[in-house]
């Protein structure tokens, strides 16, 4: 017999295949698990270390047992799993060999590092039910270090304990997608999750809160923001001194400009050393000046600003985003995405004149025309504004 | 001062220290036996694979290094191979997996992942059957085992 092919050495061999794999989208690693029996063991483990099923229509064939036995077979190689869509029949699969006595411990989905879940615009009748599968997989997954989740499920305090204990947790983003959301919720997701000791990456998106809740309910059983943020400092660290600070930071917004105490409390703790954020939304009455200063002080390596969309019932200040900018030193980049994306000159009356994208673009522009990289206004330059697209055409060029 | 070394078949080498040293393999013995002008064996490269491998080195000498990056997940692009190392890449599919083995034995990491690109790109868009004609493999599935894997990896398949 003829000596092995080089060929045939380099698919046998896990390494090598798992670095041409790095290369290969989804749709060619499962051709690729059709080939032969030798390639199926060697590419579906890579395969569905990536498990992200498709939303599924009503005839979807999706739930019949072949396929559950093709998830089944492989928990344990599902390291991402993105169910953005909540399929119920995969949810089932996932979870339900955790309760069962003689299970081999090593056919479990235990190896879960990121974990994107339930994002649909509206909440699932049972979101309840869902809760439970969700904390089971958290429970089980101690070592996650992405979670990516939608704030419905904030609602059930067996998965905000159950966040509190992934200690490996690096990143964590909360969508709302229909700009909602309590401000019970989010507080003790910042509770849940603040004292973390690798998390470096803190992302509430599209959340709107009305903060003036907090004080009416200050005398129930609303967190305190001030006691959260200490007890956070004291927890990461004291436990570990050179535990992670918060890099990346985006909160909920305020809705009817209400007072929000989280972003000066935030700024003047010791969780973050900034290197990423978006320009949190400051108080009607906070004071230009104290906003520059704090930045300035306790922000010096923000590179990476974000500025929120100025749509709907948000009612952000102008003159604080200006100030925020001009605490920041040496920008590189600036993502304003949104920002023109419904801007109107005429619905700006005076109140709100200095609220005009304009003011902030040159604010950037002036302030870090040294180390700007990135000026990302991507909706901007379809505005139908006219004036406004001359504008940045000039301070673009 | 050039190093000498020496291929499966017995075949001797002279290159620049500078050009073996893209070889992490060589770098650490060179560092390990200090300065020596003993030939280095390599049992598992054959001349026409080393000359191949020479070459490379040759081409990529001052070549900053590279630092890995720790992504383990995300999905990287095949199609970003440079020029020189696309023509270099044409060779007969026997030779390409050499110059992979090679590679990995030698530990040339930019040498690796242009085979593994280049693999990738052999593969993909292609049917399990033109695959198979590829590479030359015997499909050992029957019908009913392939379509019921095919069923299980219907998620994976393009919208």
């Amino acid at each position: 017999m003829e000596h092995e092919s080089a060929a045939h050495t380099v698919f046998a061999t896990p390494e090598l295949v798992l670095l041409a794999c790095g290369y290969l989208p989804a749709p060619d690693l499962a051709r690729c698990s059709l080939v032969c029996k030798a390639w199926s063991r060697q590419f579906e483990p890579i395969l569905w270390a990536r498990f992200c099923p498709k939303q599924r229509d009503a005839d979807s064939s999706t739930d019949t047992p072949v396929v559950i036995a093709g998830l089944m077979r492989n928990l344990p190689h599902i390291r991402t799993l993105d169910l953005s869509v909540v399929d119920r029949t995969a949810l089932q699969a996932l979870t339900s060999p955790f309760d069962l006595a003689d299970q081999d411990q090593s056919m479990l989905c235990t190896n879960l590092r990121r974990l994107k879940f339930g994002h649909v615009k509206y909440a699932p009748p049972d979101s309840a039910s869902i809760s439970l599968h969700l904390t089971a997989l958290l429970n089980h997954n101690r070592l996650l270090t992405q979670l990516d989740l939608s704030y419905v499920f904030l609602a059930s305090n067996a998965v905000l304990a159950a966040i509190a204990d992934l200690e490996r947790l690096q990143h964590i983003t909360i969508t709302s997608f229909v700009g909602a959301g309590t401000c019970r919720e989010a507080l003790l997701m910042l509770k849940a999750c603040l004292h973390l000791p690798e998390l470096t990456e803190l992302h509430f998106i599209d959340m709107d809160l009305n903060w003036d809740e907090v004080d009416k309910n200050k005398e129930k059983d609303m967190p305190d923001v001030e006691t959260i943020i200490k007890e956070a400092s004291i927890a990461r660290f004291s436990v570990n001194p050179t535990a992670a600070k918060i890099k990346s930071l985006r909160l909920p917004s305020n809705r009817y400009g209400a007072r929000n105490p989280l972003p000066f409390l935030l700024l003047k703790s010791d969780l973050l050393d900034l290197e990423t954020c978006e320009i949190p939304w400051f108080p009607k009455d906070a004071d230009p000046k104290e906003i520059e200063q704090v930045v300035c002080e306790r922000c010096p390596n923000l590179r990476h600003l974000i500025c929120p969309s100025l749509r709907g019932e948000r009612e952000q200040d102008g003159k604080a985003v200006c100030a925020f900018i001009r605490g920041c030193s040496g920008l590189k980049s600036f993502t304003a995405a949104e920002l023109f994306s419904d801007y109107d000159a005429e619905s700006f009356d005076d109140d709100y004149s200095d609220l005009e994208p304009r003011h902030i673009i040159s604010e950037v522009v002036s302030r870090h025309f040294n180390t700007l990289e990135v000026l990302d206004l991507r909706d901007c330059l379809q505005s139908s504004v006219r004036t406004n697209r001359t504008f940045l055409l000039n301070v673009t060029n | 001062m050039p190093v000498i070394l020496v291929s499966s078949d017995a075949q001797e080498f002279k290159v620049d220290k500078e050009v073996a040293e893209r070889s992490i393999l060589i770098k650490n013995m060179l560092e390990d036996v200090g300065e020596s002008d003993s030939p280095i064996p390599l049992p598992n490269v054959t001349a026409a694979v080393l000359t191949k491998v020479i070459e490379y080195c040759e081409h990529h000498r001052n070549d900053p290094v590279q630092v890995p990056d720790e992504t383990d997940d995300p999905r990287k692009r095949s199609n970003d191979i440079e020029e020189w190392d696309m023509k270099f890449m044409q060779v007969d599919q026997e030779m390409l997996f050499e110059i992979i083995l090679a590679a990995n034995y030698l530990d040339i990491k930019p040498l690796l992942d242009v085979g593994c690109k280049t693999v990738a790109n052999i593969i993909k868009g292609k049917t399990p059957e033109e695959i198979r004609k590829a590479f030359n493999i015997v499909n050992d599935f029957t019908p009913e085992e392939e379509a019921q894997i095919k069923k299980e990896n219907e998620w994976a398949e393009d919208r």
